[in-house]
């Protein structure tokens, strides 16, 4: 499973440190942000051009993803937080799908 | 039972965050976690005491980061514990309102461990030096609760769980001045210190309450439960001794049950210190429980406290005389002193019931002038009078010793009662020394100097140390009588007054025994040449008119001299040593050592720890085997060894003996001085005490040096030179036996020039040059040469050469000469 999140992209040998090299929980809680409602709440967000209700569930993922060196993912919400940050919105949407193309793809290897 | 840990609160909506946070502060603190900012609020109050600081994430939903600090902040019961933010690294903006609220620091995502591990280190450790000095709550030493804050929390703590019965726990470090003595107060403090933090880091902050109330004493107010206390004392106890320290360091607890909170902490305290009283100095015993019969204890010891004065100035205090005798003829040669207490309804008071009272209250010293001044009002009748008079002793407590004006109030006694000051003498408790070492020394001497003779009671009994014999200007020694008390049963105690009296014999110091009840004592006592005592054997203390009448009725009992000095002494009892023995053998600064002679075997008992130090480094190996030396002396030496052993015997006698031994397990011949004292004598064996010193130094330099100078003087003959040795002070000359034989000189050449010269060794006499050579050479010059035509005593003739060279000592006196005459003629080589 490390392997394979490591060839994923994620940044596993920076990750075990900060947990302690504690690999269980460290696949523990990629699971559990895998299932963070602020994916959704960033998605619904961005449609109803809430932005500010946008940057607070993407700035929460940043956090997250982050802690848990989720690599492509992390680069892609960072991207996000700091458009609306900016107020900058172009290409939000698009950013957004990439990082849900990134989600899938994370939770196809942590499921299999 | 393993430390407290100090405990962490973790606020952020985020699980992830949450258990990463909280995996990392695992291993150093108790984490608790809230996800939102009202539930954080929740558990911060209620367990603020405890909370040692706040992570924070500052956006969540309901509540977020922002309102939980203005609410903390504004709150004087919350608003110390230190709050650190968790950012995201997004300008200083986020960080500057959160620092304006009031935030003691930020941590910014993704975490880094050591980062964060270290920011709470640091955080803590500023939050509770600032506690420190802002508050008088605290001890500034330990930072443990001071004693008022104790008794402020105590109550507070007890009433706030009504469910829970506490104690107060009252711990005391066992001659704890004796590690500022030894080692100074500043290491004093650092264990101290460590010893709070001990407390602190086992005592669960939740339910205990930790606090040093003076110097050494530690109180602490814990749940009573029989098995938790055991369990906490005990690993206090071994986790403090875990500390470098050259000793062990015993403490001791006194346990307090807290049934009724009315009563003042104060009063609970000293509860728990009068149980903790039961066990000091207990091996073993650490912990003792308050019970009833304590208070009973207390209660009598108030009545007499409240009597004391009363009873002094009612003259309920009488003063006893308890005569001294001489062993071997059993004639009075002194007198002691006491006090004794009839109480109008109690009846008699024993002192061992009152003295310590009254010295730990003071009192002691106005009960002890009142004995001196007795003593010497009785002194001056019986002088009057024209009775048989001895020396009376009189007791100078520990206390009276710190007393600046002691010297005057005895010469005042002497002068107002006109006494000479040979009849009064003095007895100072060995106690005094332990306590305060300088002052008694000073006291000592300026007695002294007035002219009084000292006697050091209880001798043996305590903390005794030999080293303080030769500090301490005493006269006398005095054996504590604990000592003799189980004589008859195994020997147990013969063996420490034995060592006792020799010592104080090679110090010079008289001894004299009290608590002498059985003739078997007396003969003991004689066996070991001890000739005086006093105690029950002889004489209980009396009344005075009734010391008055046996002085003058006194006839010296007759004692056969045989029984008197029959030997008792059981020879097992040398190496059955008591712990108190050893005490006194190994704090010895010389290398001593006990040996036993059998007439063939001469084996070492025992040594101290100084012996093998420097003497005999494996000799624990011999002690243990009993094996005989004898063979490792060299044989030279050997049989006048054994002979010397055989003369000390009968005589009681000393002898230095120098030897040459090969030491097991060391290289070579070692040269040992051994002062051998005898101890016990008996048929087939002889017990020695020996003082042992190596002197293979001095004696292998002494060797080299005697070598080296038999090789020069050979070295010189086969050059066919003579050597002379010159002598400053005589101005003389002696020759070497080539110089005699070759040129007829005499021994000594008184005066070398004119001999010279006139005896004609030399043809060509050159003699202003001649005398200008010694002149020079007793002069104190450097050197000097010349050459010479010299005559043998066969009539030949040949050149030579004369020359010397100087020595001189630091003060550039000339100190030896080597001075030559050197043939140089060829023919005559």
């Amino acid at each position: 499973m490390i392997n394979k999140l490591e060839a994923w992209g994620c940044n596993v040998q920076e990750a075990l440190e900060r947990f302690v090299d504690d690999a269980d929980l460290y696949v523990m809680c990629l699971n559990l942000f895998m299932d963070d409602g602020s994916f959704l709440a960033l998605g619904e967000a961005l449609d109803s051009e809430n932005y500010d209700a946008a940057f607070e569930a993407a700035h929460t993922l940043k956090g997250v993803a982050g802690n848990v060196s989720a690599g492509p993912l992390y680069e892609t919400i960072e991207t996000l937080t700091e458009k609306l940050r900016a107020q900058s919105y172009d290409g939000v949407a698009v950013d957004y799908v990439q990082l849900m193309a990134y989600k899938e793809s994370l939770n196809t290897i942590l499921k299999g | 039972m393993t430390p407290f840990k100090k405990k962490i609160l973790i606020v952020d909506d985020q699980i992830v965050n949450r258990l990463l946070l909280h995996k990392i502060l695992d291993t150093k603190y108790d984490v608790i976690e809230a996800d939102s900012g009202n539930s954080a609020l929740l558990l911060i109050r209620e367990h603020k005491d405890v909370i040692q600081a706040v992570l924070l994430d500052l956006i969540m939903p309901g509540m977020d980061g922002y309102t939980f600090l203005e609410i903390v902040k504004a709150d004087s019961e919350l608003q110390n514990i230190p709050i650190i933010i968790t950012t995201q690294s997004e300008g200083v903006e986020v960080e500057i309102r959160a620092l304006e609220l009031g935030a003691a620091d930020y941590i910014t995502k993704p975490y880094n461990n050591i980062v964060i591990l270290q920011r709470l280190t640091n955080i803590i450790a500023l939050r509770e030096n600032a506690i420190l000095r802002n508050t008088s709550e605290k001890d500034p030493l330990t930072s443990l609760y001071n004693k008022e804050t104790f008794y402020k929390k105590v109550p507070e703590h007890v009433l706030s769980n009504p469910d829970t019965q506490y104690v107060i726990l009252y711990m005391d470090v066992e001659r704890f001045k004796i590690v500022n003595d030894f080692f100074g107060e500043k290491e004093g403090d650092k264990l101290l210190c460590y010893i709070a933090q001990v407390l602190a880091d086992y005592s669960d902050p939740t339910e205990m309450i930790c606090s040093r109330h003076t110097a050494d004493i530690f109180v602490i107010c814990m749940p009573y439960v029989k098995e938790k206390i055991e369990t906490y004392v005990d690993t206090i106890v071994r986790v403090v001794n875990e500390y470098p320290l050259k000793f062990r360091l015993t403490i001791d607890f006194g346990v307090y049950v807290i049934e009724n909170i009315e009563i003042p902490v104060n009063v609970m305290c000293d509860r728990a210190s009068l149980a903790l009283e039961n066990v000091v100095g207990k091996y073993g015993e650490n912990l003792a429980y308050y019970d009833d019969s304590h208070r009973e204890l207390l209660v009598e010891e108030q009545s007499i406290v409240n009597e004391m004065t009363n009873a002094l100035r009612e003259g309920q205090f009488h003063v006893y005389m308890q005569p001294k005798f001489d062993l071997r003829d059993f004639s009075i040669i002194g007198a002691e002193s006491l006090v004794r207490w009839v109480h109008p309804t109690k009846g008699f008071i024993g002192p061992d019931k009152f003295i310590p009272i009254f010295e730990s209250n003071g009192f002691i010293t106005e009960l002890d002038f009142f004995v001196w001044e007795t003593t010497c009002k009785h002194l001056r009748e019986w002088l009057d009078k024209g009775y048989p008079i001895v020396p009376v002793s009189v007791n100078v407590s520990r206390v009276d010793i710190y007393r600046p004006d002691i010297c005057d109030l005895f010469s005042n006694l002497l002068k107002k009662y006109n006494l000479p000051v040979e009849l009064l003498e003095l007895e100072i408790t060995e106690t005094s020394y332990t306590q305060n070492a300088e002052q008694l020394i000073e006291t000592v001497t300026e007695l002294k100097k007035i002219g009084f003779r000292i006697s050091m009671d209880d001798f043996g009994s305590g903390y005794s140390s030999l080293n303080m014999l030769n500090e301490v200007p005493v006269d006398v020694l005095k054996v504590d009588m604990t000592l003799l008390r189980n004589i008859d049963e195994k020997n147990k105690s013969s063996n420490i007054i034995n060592f006792v009296v020799s010592m104080a014999k090679w110090l010079n110091l008289p001894v004299i025994s009290e608590g002498v009840e059985t003739i078997e004592q007396v003969n003991f006592l004689l066996s070991i040449g001890c000739h005086k005592g006093q105690g029950y054997f002889f004489s209980r203390p009396l009344p005075v008119k009734d010391f008055e009448e046996k002085m003058l009725t006194h006839k010296k009992e007759e004692m056969s001299s045989q029984e008197a000095f029959s030997t008792f002494v059981n020879i097992d009892d040398v190496w059955d040593s008591t712990s108190q023995f050893n005490k006194l053998f190994n704090s010895f600064v010389g290398s001593l050592a006990l040996y036993e002679f059998k007439g063939d075997t001469f084996a070492l008992l025992r040594a101290n720890k100084q012996f093998y130090k420097e003497v005999m480094p494996n000799g624990d190996e011999l002690y243990s085997a009993s094996a005989n030396l004898l063979p490792c002396i060299h044989e030279e030496d050997r049989d006048i060894f054994i002979q010397r052993l055989q003369d000390m015997r009968g005589k009681r006698g000393e002898d230095t003996i120098l030897l040459r031994m090969a030491v097991p397990g060391l290289q070579g011949i070692h040269w040992h001085r051994m002062q051998l004292k005898i101890l016990y004598d008996s048929e087939d064996s002889v017990i020695f005490l020996g003082l042992v010193e190596d002197m293979s130094t001095v004696k292998s330099l002494e060797a080299t040096y005697e070598k080296s100078e038999q090789r020069l003087n050979t070295l010189f003959e086969t050059c066919n030179m003579s050597t002379f040795g010159v002598d400053f002070t005589n101005k003389t000359l002696t020759c070497d036996a080539l110089g005699k034989e070759m040129y007829g000189f005499g021994d000594v050449m008184i005066k070398a020039a004119e001999t010279f010269i006139n005896d004609g060794f030399i043809c060509k006499p050159n003699v202003p040059e001649i005398h200008s050579f010694f002149s020079g050479l007793f002069g104190g010059q450097k050197s000097g040469k010349m050459k010479l035509q010299c005559k043998k005593l066969d009539g030949s003739v040949h050149s030579a050469l004369l020359f010397y060279k100087t020595e001189f000592d630091v003060q550039k006196k000339p100190v030896s000469a080597l001075c030559v005459l050197h043939c140089i003629d060829n023919s005559l080589i």
